[in-house]
């Protein structure tokens, strides 16, 4: 169901007007093949003077103190960042929600709201869900060979009457849907090195169809899989040759437009973004190692030829040199019908200091709306001022129309590492429910160059998922166990709340959420009948430490997958992360460690929460009351049911959409780190997981893939 | 060779050994068996080790009459058979568990049942 009343009454002459003068300002932005003209992807300085105002200011965040940093307008115009013109292309009849049960794409559609129609598996009939048949691709590794351990977060992509798999040894796998007998495989036979992420990732492959395919010609449905090493393979639906008219002979090596900073390649982990004639890449890079990294581009193909069309990047080109990354980590969010792509935008680097990017970067950290056709910023909103904590936005808003107060609105929701749910109208980047700018924490004064942003936004709806504003009660088991350990750690601290900058002083900062807490890249499902959004989100409890050059170089020590010691090469500070935890490996927060929860998007309130999954260590599963850390996001059906892996006890789950009940629930070979897909084969409803583990949650790998149904 | 009553059977340390033998079977499969839930890990090592530990503590109970050595291993037993219900309830090893009640049981009757006189060795 899809609302855009203001849309549907724009007169067809002022939207006319408004193209032509949009389109100049755009077509400057956009870049062509040529490197030299373009370097890096990074938009000039003349190419990014703001394009005009336009008839939307960027947001409205409602500032309780006046903050420079915050506001969004005034900043671009200090950094000579992108301006966004509020400029919507024209629109087009294409319905938010398919009209058909689709499910191909990472999010399940594009909305993001992995959401399916159907309903052969219901509440009331899941109990009797049966695995139907498994498929092991082989593509696995834990470590203790030659190769890097693998994590695997695909969601299998439903298309061409074929069941698509990318795998972390970078082959695409394609599987009958309804047996999983396989069709054919592709090897790209990339290398199988942990050239970026600590471990060999793939988040999934991509898919694209001719609107208006050409007989007999081959590469008119097409399947994308993109490498650790920067290399974009495409190939044929229908038999997995690899497309020789895209770029050369059918691979596209990205890393050409690597210029700045270039110390590590692009890596395509995630799945592009296809949407009309669109392959829209995000990269993912290396945490933690440097100051001064690639910048974040977002790169937008012909699907075809693989020619560059438009390119974006958050950072102004004056900074972009001395920073970087602010890249797009996952999958965006399109609404064909306003020709809006949404990217989620991360943080500049280094994550922990930014005394080298104390100008303001507004689109950083931030969900920015790019028109689809041209990459000119329509809208931005930053999440984050000045990010010193790798609040990353990490996965794609999930559109939705919902009617708050009578109103209806066409509305995106933007889950946070912070636990933050932001809602804005999706035209213009405006608060749905007031988002506030309320005063934070400044430093200690411990570190040097840093500046600070003296407010953050904070939404009012819906709440917190969260409580950020003190530190969370200690587990007294733990803490007994540990003889006291925990309260020791407690007390050690510092934390003024969630905006707590680092230190250097005394054990470092406290922090919660973290950068591996709240919401992950699953985000939000969304049914759009009930209007009901569903969430998981984690608890987790770190502790970061800024160490001056030389005293970090005296350190010695493991680091591990998101905690240990990282250089920040560049910068004048390393770091440490840590997770608390007493000697046993315990958590020294009291639980639940990871929750699920519903939320009434007419109201915004929380319809329900409860604990999602379970601990399990060596082996020993801790209550289900006590929930687990989730990594990997639920879907939800029409059938009234929601399906989530995401733990850390390897299980796959069914909850009711109405009150969260547990349903069903089985055992796979791995933690199913990837959103499940659910879709509709020779009238049969099947849901699909991967179950292929990530080291984050805990050290066990998979290369399963189960598809159930009922029998 | 008869190291028992040849009249009775020690009922007790007869049921703790089957129980125990059944239970590191039980064990045996969750750790080798692939989608156990704790195929390879730790804890289920760790119960395939006190449920092997328990087959040995039956065999002892069986031979060693009612002395101190009954009390010593009686006890043991009854520890290990605890600890291993407990871990097989935090590995959702159900059947395990189940075993190991069996084995509590086996060493109620071994202490209810009465005295027998302990022959030597032939």
């Amino acid at each position: 169901m899809t609302s855009r009343p203001i849309l549907r009454s724009a007169p067809f002459a002022a939207l006319a007007l408004a193209l032509a003068v949009a389109l100049p300002p755009a077509v400057a932005q956009n870049d062509t093949d040529n490197p030299a003209a373009t370097s890096g992807g990074i938009p000039s300085p003349e190419q990014q003077k703001p394009s005009g105002a336009g008839p939307e200011r960027p947001g409205n965040t409602n500032s309780r103190e006046s903050s420079p940093m915050a506001n969004g307008a005034s900043a671009a115009v200090e950094a000579g960042a992108q301006q966004p013109s509020g400029r919507l292309p024209e629109p087009k009849p294409i319905p938010l929600v398919p009209a058909h049960p689709v499910w191909n794409t990472f999010h399940g559609q594009l909305n993001a709201q992995k959401y399916s129609p159907l309903t052969e598996i219901t509440a009331d009939n899941v109990q009797s869900l049966a695995k139907v048949w498994e498929f092991h691709t082989g593509d696995v590794s834990d470590g203790s060979g030659k190769l890097p351990t693998t994590v695997w977060s695909a969601t299998p992509i439903f298309a061409n009457d074929t069941l698509y798999i990318g795998t972390p040894f970078y082959r695409v796998i394609a599987l009958d849907p309804g047996t999983g007998k396989v069709k054919w495989t592709f090897d790209s036979k990339s290398t199988l090195k942990a050239l970026t992420q600590p471990a060999l990732k793939n988040r999934g492959i991509a898919y694209w169809e001719a609107a208006h395919p050409v007989a007999n010609r081959p590469c008119q449905k097409i399947v994308y899989l993109g490498t650790m090493d920067a290399q974009l393979f495409a190939m044929d639906a229908d038999t997995g040759q690899l497309c020789r008219d895209f770029a050369k002979g059918g691979v596209l090596d990205v890393n050409q437009w690597n210029h700045v900073n270039d110390k590590y390649p692009l890596s395509l982990l995630q799945p592009p973004t296809v949407a009309g004639n669109h392959v829209i890449l995000g990269w993912a890079g290396k945490d933690w190692a440097y100051a001064e990294a690639p910048p974040g581009i977002v790169f937008s193909l012909d699907p075809q030829t693989g020619k560059r069309q438009w390119a974006f990047s958050a950072l102004p080109p004056q900074i972009a040199a001395r920073t970087g990354t602010a890249n797009v980590w996952t999958a965006m969010s399109v609404d064909e019908g306003l020709g809006l792509v949404y990217l989620p935008v991360s943080s500049p680097s280094p994550n922990y200091w930014g005394g080298n990017r104390t100008e303001p970067i507004p689109l950083a950290t931030s969900t920015t709306a790019l028109n689809l056709e041209t990459g000119e910023v329509v809208w931005s909103r930053q999440w984050v001022h000045h990010d010193i904590w790798d609040y990353d936005i990490n996965s794609a808003p999930t559109l939705m129309d919902i009617t708050v107060n009578g109103k209806q609105i066409p509305a995106l929701m933007q889950a946070t590492k912070m636990g933050f749910l932001f809602v804005v109208d999706r035209r213009t980047g405006k608060d749905v429910w007031p988002i506030e700018e309320r005063p934070v924490p400044g430093g200690d004064g411990s570190i040097k160059g840093e500046v600070y942003a003296p407010t953050q936004p904070f939404p009012t709806k819906p709440a917190p998922l969260l409580d950020q504003s003190k530190k969370p009660p200690i587990w007294s088991v733990a803490d007994v166990l540990g003889l006291g350990e925990c309260s020791r750690l407690w007390d050690s601290l510092d934390y003024k709340g969630m905006y707590t900058p680092p230190t250097r002083k005394g054990e470092g900062t406290f922090a919660y959420p973290d950068s591996a807490g709240g919401v992950q890249w699953g985000g939000v499902a969304y049914d759009p009948q009930s209007k009901t959004a569903i969430v998981n989100f984690s608890h987790v409890v770190q502790y970061i430490k800024l160490y001056p050059r030389k005293e970090y170089e005296q350190h010695t020590g493991g680091s591990g997958n998101e905690q240990g010691f990282y250089p920040q090469e560049g910068a004048p500070y390393g770091m440490s992360l840590d997770n608390a935890l007493n000697w046993l490996g315990m958590p020294c927060w009291k639980p639940p460690f990871g929750e699920i929860a519903a939320i009434d998007m007419r109201t915004g309130d929380i319809k329900w929460r409860r604990p999602v999954g379970a601990s399990q260590k060596w082996g020993f599963y801790m209550p289900e009351s006590m929930g687990s850390v989730t990594i990997g996001g639920p879907v939800v059906t029409a059938g009234g049911v929601i399906f989530i892996g995401a733990s850390m006890d390897a299980k796959v789950r069914a909850y009711s959409l109405t009150d969260g009940k547990e349903l069903w629930s089985d055992i796979v070979q791995a933690p199913a780190v990837a959103n499940p897909a659910v879709y509709e084969y020779k009238g049969r409803e099947y849901v699909a997981f991967i179950a292929g583990g990530n080291t984050i949650l805990k050290d066990q790998v998979g290369d399963q893939v189960v598809v159930y149904a009922l029998p | 060779m008869h190291l028992t009553s040849p009249e009775r059977r020690p009922l007790g340390p007869f049921i703790v050994l089957v129980a125990a033998a059944a239970g590191a079977l039980l064990a045996l499969y969750y750790y080798l068996v692939p989608l156990t839930g704790i195929t390879g890990t730790p804890g289920a090592l760790l119960v395939i080790g006190s449920s092997l530990a328990l087959v040995v503590d039956a065999l002892v109970l069986w031979f060693s009459g009612r002395g101190m050595l009954f009390g010593v291993f009686w006890t043991l037993g009854l520890i290990g058979a605890l600890c291993t219900v407990t871990a097989a309830c935090f590995l959702h090893a159900w059947w395990l568990s189940a075993a190991m009640v069996v084995v509590l049981v086996g060493l109620v009757v071994a202490l209810a049942a009465p005295s027998r006189p302990r022959r030597a060795a032939a």
